[in-house]
């Protein structure tokens, strides 16, 4: 639990930027809904897996000093990274839920 | 008693030899120093027995027994970088509890850090927050501490303090100490190596004569 709280804190700490990335990219498409959504999470995911390496390489590059705060506690990179990317497409699926029950209560 | 060895130690970039033919060995009880001039290679040796750098070859063994990654392992060992590492918006206290340190045993050593408890670390000035850093290291329950360059930015009563500091946490862990401050790392040391040019390690036998004797002081 307090290795999940700890990678929680790092995602948030760019999770404002991840998150725009997702909503105009759903914007982009003409914002989908229901059936037609599922379409566009195929690409969504692909764009996903593009844009969060490039967030990845951004932060290694720019401070990779800070993963040590993170190595100390016997958090590797590759599982700091991959629960970040899974954060953030489940916050992302989150927001879409409640997009969809709006537009279905409507 | 927990031994710590490092050696096979190969790092090349981009064909330049950086370290070969490294032994280094770490006990609980004691401290190693570990000196070099610049670029020999000492923060790649501490990060290659931490395990977050890979190099063409290297070895870590605990006890005898190999470890790929040491730093995965629970409680064996935690690496203070040169550089700040902590995440901004934390507070010391909350750093304290991540990092299962005693606030109260920071403050007994240092009691003027008591008012920065519910301080964000980053709204600290450089030589607190390198300070707080340090002990957040020195202090962890683990049987080892890699302190790279732990006296950067401190004053030298600090640095005095620090050492007694590191003289009683010696009691229960193994630490690497490497510093450019080579006096001190004489003096808190109870081995020492130095890192050749060539990246090549030597244990000092008579630490102030070899030093001389190597050119790392004249």
């Amino acid at each position: 639990m307090k290795r999940l709280c700890l990678i929680m804190s790092f995602y948030f700490s760019f999770s404002v930027c991840t998150g725009m990335i997702s909503i105009f990219s759903w914007i982009v498409v003409d914002a989908p809904l229901f059936g037609d959504f599922w379409h566009f999470l195929k690409g969504y995911f692909l764009m996903k897996i593009a844009s969060d390496l490039v967030m990845w390489y951004y932060l290694r590059s720019n401070n990779p000093d800070r993963l040590f705060f993170y190595f100390n506690l016997s958090i590797s990179e590759l599982r700091l990274f991959v629960t970040a990317f899974a954060l953030d497409i489940l916050a992302f699926l989150v927001f879409m839920f409640f997009v969809h029950l709006v537009n279905f209560l409507k | 008693m927990d031994i710590l060895e490092a050696d096979s130690i190969w790092l090349e970039y981009n064909g330049r030899k950086v370290l070969q033919s490294i032994y280094l060995k770490v006990e609980t009880g004691k401290v190693t120093g570990l000196l070099g001039r610049n670029g020999t290679g000492k923060t790649s040796l501490l990060r290659m027995i931490f395990g977050s750098l890979r190099g063409q070859n290297q070895s870590v063994r605990i006890n005898g027994d190999y470890v790929s990654h040491p730093y995965l392992e629970k409680n064996l060992l935690r690496y203070l970088p040169q550089v700040p590492f902590a995440p901004k918006g934390l507070t010391v206290e909350k750093l304290c509890s991540l990092y299962s340190v005693s606030f109260s045993e920071m403050v007994s050593n240092f009691p003027d850090l008591e008012k920065y408890k519910k301080e964000q670390l980053w709204n600290l000035s450089g030589g607190n927050m390198r300070l707080v850093e340090t002990l957040l290291i020195l202090l962890s329950p683990v049987s080892f501490v890699l302190l790279d360059e732990p006296f950067t930015h401190l004053d030298p009563v600090i640095i005095e303090q620090l050492l007694v500091i590191i003289n009683e946490q010696k009691n229960n862990k193994g630490i690497i100490l490497s510093d450019h401050f080579y006096r001190y790392v004489l003096s808190a040391s109870d081995a020492v190596y130095l890192i050749i040019p060539g990246g090549k390690s030597v244990l000092l036998k008579e630490p102030q004569e070899n030093l001389k004797s190597l050119g790392y002081i004249s």
